[in-house]
């Protein structure tokens, strides 16, 4: 399979007044077309910076990005928006909706505005995938309307609109119970299975053992890089996770 | 722990607070100076009238009086203190030149007087009477500005018609004073002060018939209404208009009490937008602090003290504005006052001003922090949980979302979204249409004002038809003569388009306390040049007339009420004879028959000519007079020159008085008219300033709410250009509505504006003249100013937009 996403010594510092933290130092990832890979590690590890560097959407001091063809690093602010529109999809702990507009119009929003896409042919993908994901009848609702693992599923329909390349996602179940975190991931699977590339932050050894590869960062640094074959069942797949977290002390 | 989150408060929206303070400085600042000058001008215009022993009654007399008989009537009046017959001798402009500038196009009617003994004192810089000596002219302050007039300069005054005559006068300006009858150009009369030798040597040169300004004092001022009556009873000296205490009093105050009231309407508009400003920002700042809000209402913490940390910042931005405004306009005291000080000598009250500014402006922030208070009431049905939620909702409306985005791809996605936004959140952009609507009138209006006064038709609004030129034969011995053989010369002039002629007669009525009253009417065909009624219309049979606003408001009569006047009677009621101007003793008496006759009143008008005591009817058969004035009005042909005309006419004419009407009025409203232009272009500047703060303020606000929705779009794939498009449209529109609607209501909201501020000058029933410049040039300049604002304040915050973006998405 050929690599959809590839960084090379990908280093990343944050200036606070006098003081410089190094929250990435020289991180190689490769991601390949058709992964799904979840990305772990304690609070402070970078591994949400890590994932907005990759997907364009913060900029890093040295090193390089090129995802689906394109070097991230010589390309304008507006130049990696209009990217992330075409190419890619996000899904965020906080589903991040916009309260003006319905569930229909919040899942149509991103693809709207590319307008690669003739709208009839977009409007009947947002109502295939609001009803893979059970939200059919809840199109013109309001998002007040809605619960919280609703309105994730929502995120996700928006995200997936337009068919990106990869899906970008940084802890999505991190606000939801027990369910709608179960939903959520066993939506995120069957969207993997269906051939989309995934990049997930979690700490939620649920969702990393859904995976096919587990990447671990600990101060910067990707520490493990841990593969999960598709042999292995969901069980051996989670101790696999947890005795990787119990090792790293993560 | 209070006032640090106060300070905290304040330190998050600097700019934010800044606005708002001096929003409320403007306002204060405008209402102070209001203040001020309102107070400077009323308690100047009461002390200088009584430095200058102003009279309460006054009545012009042309031709010769009968001293004895006047002093023997006085002596038996209670109410007379003192009175005086004040010499006035009429020059005509042609005969006078101040330094080397001719008066040919001065419409003040000037003459020579003496310093009166009694009253009427015309006083100097130190404020006490000039006293010129030999071969010294005082002139009047009007004269000294308009014609830089200084000591040393000259006054030559020439025998007869010809300025180029040999036989002159020259006297040299002393100084200058100040004329408690005559100091505005609304007055269309100016005197110059000289000693009585010259006087008399002047009289000599000129030749013309005597004036007098026959003047009293009375024991009460408000008196004078019926001291008119008793006098024109009396049969005594009247060949000429009248005047009171109150109409000197009206006319001294006009132009600065105008500049007042039009200082207070901008800053009651100022004051509404700064309201608008303060709900505004405050239901931003309560929903940006809901998570707060919501841990102290949970902690336990009452509404009240909650509210209290906002009344506090509140108070402390508002007051800071309030006081700077109050200081700016007690620091311009001077600039503000200065035309009251030159015109009046002394600024009376000064302290009162001083407290009835503070006063004012504690009003303004008293009403400002009201207002937060109400705002701040929704606090109390905020629950703690919705807080803690932050369901915005609770504190602001949202209206229920509609679908919008299907199908539509592609440029068209921004315009929905940014109405989208503007349904969701209608607060901020209904703030910046109100916003646009009220500087859009602010900017409009006060032109509207000065192309009003401006414009040929507002003549008819003041008593003068929409004629050229106005050829007055009054106190004429033969004018129905002369204006007769003035009218074949002028009607096979190709220049006159069109002529009319009217005989002017002094007949009687009673007053409602029974008292004859002299009415002044004019006879003719009113049809010709019609005037604007503030009520009814103009008659049209011989049993109807009209009259002027001060005569229905002496006989007690409106429109539709009727009034016997009579004809042929002298003043104390008995017929038989009626003294005429100029005759003595029994020559010249002359036998008429009382005769009544019942009129309708059909309209009633303003006028500012002859007093303003005016009546229009037709000719009838109360028309008997044996020496009637007369009038003759003439419109030119297109390009005619209305001032070569007159020139000519006056030359030609004998002991007529020729006025050109555009320029008559343009100078006697020449103040009034700076002043409107002075002030529309301070509202102007003030109105594009506001537009262009308030959608910066506008923008910015919304910037800092919808940091995180803006994030998360800009994630999604929604470049710069994409926002800045779509808060263009959240800005544009409301605003291109709001000047919309300003340009409509511009016409209602003008009038009646436009009507309370020319009711200073008795006009009433207006329709402001549409200023087609100014309202392109200012719809354009506002909408111009938003754009602006709105397009540098995206670009001061794209700058940090693309690097914050993760920290605006994670917070």
């Amino acid at each position: 399979m050929s690599a959809i996403l590839k960084a090379t010594n990908v280093t990343k510092r944050f200036r606070h007044g006098g003081t410089e933290t190094t929250v990435l130092n020289g991180v190689s990832v490769q991601v390949s077309e058709g992964e799904f890979v979840a990305v772990m590690g304690p609070s402070g590890s970078g591994k949400s910076t890590l994932l907005y560097c990759l997907s364009g959407m913060d900029t890093f001091d040295s090193g390089e990005v090129n995802l689906a063809g394109h070097d991230l690093g010589v390309l304008t602010g507006d130049e990696r928006a209009t990217l992330r529109g075409r190419t890619m999809g996000f899904v965020f702990q906080d589903p991040n909706l916009i309260e003006a507009l319905t569930v229909l119009d919040n899942v149509l929003l991103a693809a709207s505005l590319q307008g690669e896409v003739a709208p009839e042919q977009l409007l009947a993908r947002a109502h295939t995938l609001l009803h893979l994901t059970g939200l059919e009848g809840l199109a013109q609702r309001s998002v007040h309307q809605i619960s919280g693992g609703q309105r994730q599923r929502v995120s996700l329909c928006r995200a997936l609109l337009h068919e990106p390349a990869m899906l970008f996602g940084d802890e999505p179940t991190g606000a939801l119970n027990a369910r709608s975190s179960a939903e959520i991931v066993a939506l995120l699977e069957k969207i993997n299975a269906g051939g989309t590339t995934m990049l997930i932050v979690t700490h939620d050894p649920r969702v990393a053992a859904r995976a096919s590869r587990v990447l671990f960062l600990s101060d910067g640094q990707v520490v493990s890089d841990q593969r999960l074959g598709k042999e292995l069942t969901p069980e051996q797949r989670e101790r696999t996770v947890a005795d990787a977290m119990m090792q790293l002390e993560i | 722990m209070k006032r640090q989150m106060i300070r905290n408060s304040l330190s998050k929206n600097r700019l934010v607070s800044a606005f708002m303070a001096g929003f409320l400085a403007l306002a204060s600042a405008l209402f102070g100076a209001a203040l001020v000058l309102a107070l400077g001008v009323a308690g100047s215009v009461e002390g200088f009238m009584e430095r200058a022993h102003t009279p309460h009654f006054m009545q012009m007399h042309q031709g010769e009086l009968d001293y004895e008989r006047l002093n023997g009537w006085a002596a038996e009046q209670p109410a007379v203190v003192a009175w005086e017959a004040i010499p006035y001798l009429n020059v005509e402009n042609s005969q006078l030149r101040f330094g080397a500038s001719t008066l040919e196009a001065e419409i003040q009617q000037n003459g020579f007087v003496t310093q009166p003994q009694h009253m009427d004192f015309l006083l100097g810089e130190d404020g006490e009477p000039v006293t010129p000596r030999p071969g010294e002219v005082y002139v009047p302050y009007f004269y000294e500005a308009k014609y830089r007039l200084g000591v040393g300069d000259t006054v030559t005054v020439f025998a007869g018609a010809d300025a180029g005559s040999d036989s002159q006068t020259v006297l040299t300006v002393a100084g200058a004073f100040r004329d408690s009858q005559m100091n505005s150009t609304l007055a269309s009369s100016k005197r110059l002060v000289v000693h009585a030798d010259d006087y008399q040597a002047l009289a000599a040169q000129v030749n013309t018939a005597p004036e007098h300004l026959i003047s009293f004092r009375l024991q009460e001022p408000s008196a004078a209404a019926g001291f008119e009556a008793d006098y024109f009873a009396a049969s005594l000296e009247n060949d000429g208009p009248s005047l009171t205490w109150s109409m000197f009093r009206l006319i001294n105050s006009l132009n600065d009490g105008l500049t007042a009231l039009l200082f207070v309407l901008m800053s009651v508009v100022v004051l509404l937008i700064t309201f608008l400003c303060i709900r505004y920002t405050l239901l931003a700042t309560l929903e940006e602090d809901l998570g707060e809000i919501g841990v102290m209402k949970a902690l336990g913490v009452n509404d009240r003290h909650i509210s209290s940390i906002y009344l506090g910042k509140y108070r402390l931005l508002l007051g800071a504005g309030a006081a700077f405004g109050l200081l700016t306009a007690l620091l311009a005291r001077p600039a503000i006052l200065a035309n009251v000080q030159r015109s009046m000598g002394e600024v009376g009250a000064p302290l009162l001003g001083v407290l009835a500014a503070l006063a004012g402006v504690a009003l303004l922030f008293g009403a400002a922090m009201l207002f937060v208070r109400r705002v701040l009431r929704r606090l109390r049905t905020l629950t703690p949980l919705q807080a803690l939620r932050q369901e915005g909702a609770a504190v602001t409306s949202r209206a229920r979302p509609r679908p919008m985005l299907a199908p539509t791809t592609g440029v068209r996605v921004n315009a929905k979204l940014a109405w989208a936004n503007m349904r969701g959140a209608p607060a901020a952009h209904l703030t910046i249409l109100a916003v646009a609507l009220l500087t859009t009138l602010a900017l409009l209006v006060p032109f509207r004002f000065g192309s009003t006064a401006r414009s040929a038709e507002f003549v008819t609004y003041m008593g003068i038809g929409q004629y050229d030129l106005r050829i007055d034969l009054i106190g004429h011995p033969d004018a129905l003569g002369a204006s007769a053989a003035i009218s074949t010369a002028l009607s096979n002039d190709p220049r006159v388009e069109r002529l009319e002629l009217y005989v002017q007669e002094v007949e009687t009525a009673l007053d409602p306390e029974g008292r004859t009253a002299p009415i002044r009417v004019d006879y003719g065909d009113h049809s010709a040049f019609p005037l604007r009624y503030a009520a009814g219309r103009a008659p049209e049979t011989p049993t109807e007339i009209s009259l002027s606003e001060q005569n229905a408001e002496r006989f007690g009569v409106a429109v539709g009420a009727t009034l016997e006047v009579v004809s042929g009677q002298n003043g104390n009621g008995t017929g038989g004879h009626v003294r005429v101007a100029g005759a003595a003793d029994t020559a010249g008496l002359t036998n008429r028959t009382p005769r009544a006759t019942t009129f309708t009143v059909t309209g009633i008008y303003q006028d500012v000519t002859n007093g303003g005591k005016t009546a229009k009817a037709l000719p009838g058969p109360t028309m008997d007079a044996a020496q009637p004035g007369a009038m003759i009005a003439v419109s030119l042909a297109p390009g005619a020159d209305a001032s070569a005309m007159a020139a000519a006419v006056t030359s030609a004419a004998a002991g007529a008085q020729v006025i050109d009407t555009g320029t008559f009025v343009q100078q006697m409203l020449g103040d009034l008219i700076r002043v409107m232009d002075g002030v529309a272009w301070v509202f102007a500047g003030v109105a594009v300033l506001l537009a262009w703060l308030m959608a910066g303020l506008g923008v910015r606000l919304i910037l800092v709410r919808e940091r995180k929705p803006n994030a998360v779009m800009q994630a999604l794939g929604f470049t710069r250009a994409d926002l800045r498009q779509q808060y263009l449209l959240r800005v544009l529109i409301p605003l291109g509505i709001g000047v919309a609607v300003g340009l409509v209501l511009a016409t209602p909201v003008g009038n009646l504006m436009g009507n309370l501020v020319f009711a200073t000058v008795g006009v009433s029933g207006l329709s402001l003249a549409f200023a087609p410049i100014s309202t392109l040039l200012g719809s354009a300049l506002v909408i111009t100013a938003a754009a602006v604002a709105t397009l540098t304040t995206l670009a001061s915050t794209a700058a940090d937009s693309q690097r914050r973006l993760v920290a605006r998405l994670q917070a």
